[in-house]
């Protein structure tokens, strides 16, 4: 499939990357680095023009993530009622929004490229704890654009080492979106055998 | 610890269990990047073969030589499409893939002269 996909990116352009790049941000499995790499490394033999690779990539990737953020937010609506009616998924929600509110930026602006196969559970988990649209957005662009640029940048600058580039770097990625998971569950281990304690209510003063 | 592993398998089997499946995670994409810099260190490995879904320019720049020469040392008439792929020349020109190797270590050779 990534000979043919490499093929239909030579022979039809940038159309082909915004197809990979939307697909991949719905957390649908197409080879979006290598291939974003290829676009890079085919702007530096003149294959592609570089304006229009880095707007289909970006295009691609922003429709995607936007896709999945609305999606969860139309799901959640739905939802809502029936969530609410439930003491255990409430609470959950609950928490989720507060997370969201805290962290829901930077982790949105993270996981597009330095933790990027966690970015299209990040967009539902954000979408659907209520997260602001333009404050998703505005992240969302921040962090493709380091996505895009770094991407394209490495495939222009290696473009002779594309295909071992792609595995290296999918390797890399990988193991910093499993180091955070970890890191993440080991704290949920921890809180559970050592949950901190609850504050004493303030003693009421005698009359 | 062990108490303390027994209390979280009786209380929290799912959360634990995904714990370990995410440190096996871990540990495999890590021997795997030590395996791949082992692998790509060699420099014998670097070296990117020919396939068919490489434009001709593409396949000219990462070799270091000049798309037009690369061309006409093909047989192909004017300056390379944009996009012409290998494969498409293989089957137009009726060369493999091998013997267009060749012909770019041939030109790089003439080059490096």
């Amino acid at each position: 499939m990534t000979e043919t996909l490499l093929s239909l990116v030579a022979e039809q352009g940038v159309f082909i990357l915004f197809l990979t790049t939307f697909f991949s941000c719905l957390a649908l499995p197409v080879p979006a680095s290598l291939l974003m790499l290829t676009g890079g490394a085919f702007v530096a033999s003149g294959d592609l023009s570089a304006a229009e690779t880095f707007v289909a990539c970006l295009l691609g990737a922003v429709a995607g993530d936007q896709t999945g953020f609305l999606l969860a937010q139309q799901i959640e609506k739905r939802l809502s009622g029936f969530l609410e009616k439930h003491p255990d998924s409430k609470s959950a929600m609950a928490k989720a929004r507060v997370f969201s509110e805290r962290w829901g930026g930077p982790g949105v602006f993270f996981s597009r490229w330095l933790f990027s196969p966690l970015g299209p559970y990040v967009n539902f988990t954000v979408g659907a704890a209520g997260v602001g649209w333009l404050r998703f957005t505005i992240w969302d662009l921040l962090g493709e654009i380091t996505w895009v640029c770094i991407y394209l940048g490495l495939g222009f600058s290696f473009a002779n080492q594309i295909e071992s580039l792609s595995a290296l770097l999918g390797n890399i990625s990988g193991l910093l979106a499993a180091l955070v998971v970890t890191m993440a569950l080991g704290f949920a281990l921890r809180r559970a055998l050592h949950p901190p304690k609850k504050a004493k209510p303030a003693a009421s003063k005698r009359p | 610890m062990i108490a303390g592993l027994q209390q979280l398998w009786n209380k929290h089997r799912l959360l634990l269990i995904a714990f370990s499946l995410a440190c096996f995670l871990t540990l495999f994409f890590a021997a795997r990047l030590v395996m791949f810099s082992l692998y790509w260190a060699n420099p014998q490995h670097q070296f990117q073969p020919l396939a068919e879904w490489m434009p001709l320019r593409y396949a000219a720049y990462s070799w270091g030589v000049k798309p037009q020469e690369f061309a006409s040392e093909l047989g192909l008439k004017g300056p390379p499409g944009r996009g012409l792929t290998l494969g498409e020349i293989a089957q137009r020109q009726g060369l493999t893939l091998e013997q267009m190797a060749e012909k770019l270590q041939e030109i790089a050779r003439r080059q490096s002269q």
